[in-house]
């Protein structure tokens, strides 16, 4: 009697699992690669001092898929919040802090973004000040977002910055992800080599400024591509 | 001592006027009204009353907090007015507070240190008084002075340094007043439950109602946020999105409506008085300022104070060069490269050392890596706060120069 009053309801309960199972998440990801920042082969200043790279890194913040749209228009989300700009994380931002050594060949799969639909032509970079749980990142570099050890002409030096560094990349062709067909992809942070050195005075009264410039040099080399 | 302290510190976003003459209504050197815009500005939304002065707040702003013991009125507005424009207030008769207050430089003087009526050069600039009724840090490094109706004691009677050199003659002051038939009038109108209007009180009570008036939010900027995309050019909306990012950090100290963190105003629960260190120096290595302005320090005598001063404003800061506290930065461009090093260097003179590696530097004060073409970006942004009605707006204009 009771199973007949409430046949329609178990009928309903025993179609839910299959309700679920039938759902597809058709998700859309790409993958962040962080591949080695490559180090200049010679590396001298430029007084033509030889310098030896002993240890380095450069604290990754976030990396961001920018669309194809006109940029400013984009963010100009008029009446809102301008603090809105100021987020840890979004589908196409990943903030995932990572130190990324300047000094030995690592690379590293950051992490994973899941986009929305549509076409992304820009890839943004944000080096800020380490914080202690960076990937990566070791005690005496917390709070600095470039560090720079070595010696020139045999005498140590140490550059610091915490200076935060942007690097932009415009790609060859756009990343275009649409469900069913490109539902995955791989964003790989990539550097060419290059002269690190230019432009620095090797000056211990003059440190940061000189940690400045290098950042500027290595902002020219960094870039990223998709694969 | 701590009196004296306070009395020594801030130059005085107050100030108040004297005539040239005694009973003469003579007018005093200022701005022409006569050649000011109309005030009928924007058209400002539902418009809130306090008896019967009617505020113009514009879009997106708060209402002012106004202390219950000096509500506002048409009349005290009218008669702090004059106050502000009025040589009488200074001793010697030569200095009112629009003398270190232009409402052209978005009331400020243009001087990297002012100058009070003896001729005594001020450790500070002069700061503007844009936005001053929702100021909750009222001077550069103090933070005691709560109220504009306290803090206008320090111009008018403060002597380390002389402002107005008004201390000890409060007689004086009040007889030049009594004098001026017109002052009469003013003070009865704005005062009219009182046996005797003309007092310091009254005095300090019509100034904090004027400036409290000084409300600036029409800019460019402010335009292009109501809808008008055109009211910036692309510069501009290129360096708004460099103020308001995580890279340049900008906005944490000069963010909100009012382009700082020190406000409060009706409504507000926890009232914040933020100083900061911005890096100017780093005299000895652990984040020393030199004399004569070392920041909050001064007042609190805590070491940790060291350096630290409010966040200005920068709305109209294109009109208020030199800049920081000291005037040592000449130009928007200095300011952003300053900013970008991550603190100055300074090669020479007392303040020798390099304030980019100070200890006690705001966390906000990083250094950037940014292109020349960001950088003109950033100060086209700033440009656009310029609220140019606001600096002719007849409203403010000093009344003496009208029939």
């Amino acid at each position: 009697m009771i199973v007949r009053r409430f046949r329609p309801l178990f009928a309903l309960l025993l179609c839910l699992p299959t309700l679920a199972c039938s759902t597809v998440q058709q998700g859309i990801e790409v993958t962040v690669e962080l591949d080695p920042i490559a180090a200049p082969s010679v590396a001298t200043s430029d007084a033509g001092q030889p310098i030896v790279i002993a240890r380095g890194v450069l604290a990754l913040g976030s990396v961001e898929l920018l669309p194809c749209v006109d940029e400013t228009t984009q963010s100009l989300r008029i009446g809102q919040d301008p603090d809105i700009l100021h987020v840890e994380g979004s589908p196409t931002l990943l903030g995932t802090p990572a130190a990324r050594s300047l000094a030995s060949p690592a690379s590293l799969t950051l992490g994973v973004l899941r986009p929305p639909p549509g076409e992304y032509c820009k890839i943004r970079q944000l080096y800020f000040t380490a914080d202690s749980d960076a990937i990566g990142i070791e005690a005496d570099q917390v709070g600095d977002s470039m560090q720079l050890e070595g010696e020139l002409a045999g005498a140590p030096f140490r550059l610091r910055a915490d200076a935060t560094l942007q690097v932009i990349t415009e790609l060859d062709s756009p990343l275009r992800l649409d469900p069913g067909r490109t539902n995955t992809a791989t964003v790989a942070l990539t550097s060419t080599p290059g002269a690190w050195f230019t432009g620095l005075s090797f000056d211990a009264d003059r440190e940061r400024d000189d940690a400045l410039a290098l950042l500027v040099n290595l902002q020219a080399l960094l870039g990223a591509t998709v694969r | 001592m701590r009196a004296e302290l306070v009395a020594v510190l801030c130059l005085g976003l107050a100030a108040v006027t004297g005539a040239c003459s005694d009973a003469a209504e003579s007018p005093t050197p200022g701005p022409d009204a006569s050649s000011a815009i109309d005030a009928s500005a924007p058209p400002i939304e539902p418009e809130p009353t306090d008896g019967d002065y009617v505020w113009r707040i514009p879009p997106g702003f708060p209402k002012p907090k106004v202390p219950i013991e000096n509500p506002m009125s048409q009349a005290k507005v009218e008669l702090g007015r004059h106050l502000f424009y009025d040589t009488r207030l200074s001793e010697n008769r030569t200095t009112s507070c629009e003398s270190c207050h232009h409402q052209e430089l978005a009331f400020t003087d243009g001087l990297a240190q002012s100058v009070g009526s003896t001729g005594e050069v001020h450790p500070r600039s002069a700061q503007s008084l844009v936005n001053v009724g929702y100021a909750s840090a009222l001077t550069w490094q103090n933070d005691l002075l709560t109220t504009l109706e306290i803090q206008g004691r320090v111009p008018l009677f403060g002597d380390d340094p002389v402002e107005l050199g008004m201390r000890g003659r409060e007689e004086l002051l009040l007889t030049r007043l009594q004098d001026v038939p017109r002052y009469t009038d003013l003070f009865t109108r704005a005062f009219p439950d009182d046996e005797a209007p003309i007092s310091v009180k009254n005095v300090l009570y019509a100034l904090s109602a004027f400036q409290r008036t000084l409300i600036s939010g029409d800019s460019a900027y402010d335009r292009f946020l109501q809808g008008d995309r055109d009211a910036i050019d692309d510069a501009a909306k290129r360096g708004r999105e460099l103020f308001f990012s995580e890279r340049m950090e900008c906005f944490h100290c000069h963010g909100g409506f009012g382009f700082a963190d020190a406000v409060s105003h009706e409504g507000t629960a926890f009232v914040e008085k933020p100083f900061h260190n911005n890096a100017l120096y780093n005299i000895d290595g652990k984040g020393g300022y030199p004399l004569p302005s070392r920041g909050l320090i001064d007042v609190s005598a805590r070491a940790e104070d060291m350096g630290r001063f409010k966040a200005p404003t920068l709305r109209n800061i294109e009109v208020t060069a030199p800049y920081m506290h000291d005037g040592s930065i000449q130009t928007l461009e200095e300011v952003v490269e300053h900013y970008a090093r991550g603190g100055r260097r300074v090669d020479e003179g007392p303040g020798k050392g390099d304030g980019a590696s100070s200890p006690l530097k705001s966390e906000f004060v990083r250094g950037f890596i940014a292109t020349e073409q960001e950088k003109a970006d950033l100060v086209a942004f700033l440009r656009s706060l310029t609220d140019h009605g606001f600096l002719r707006d007849a409203r403010h204009a000093n009344p003496w120069s009208t029939p």
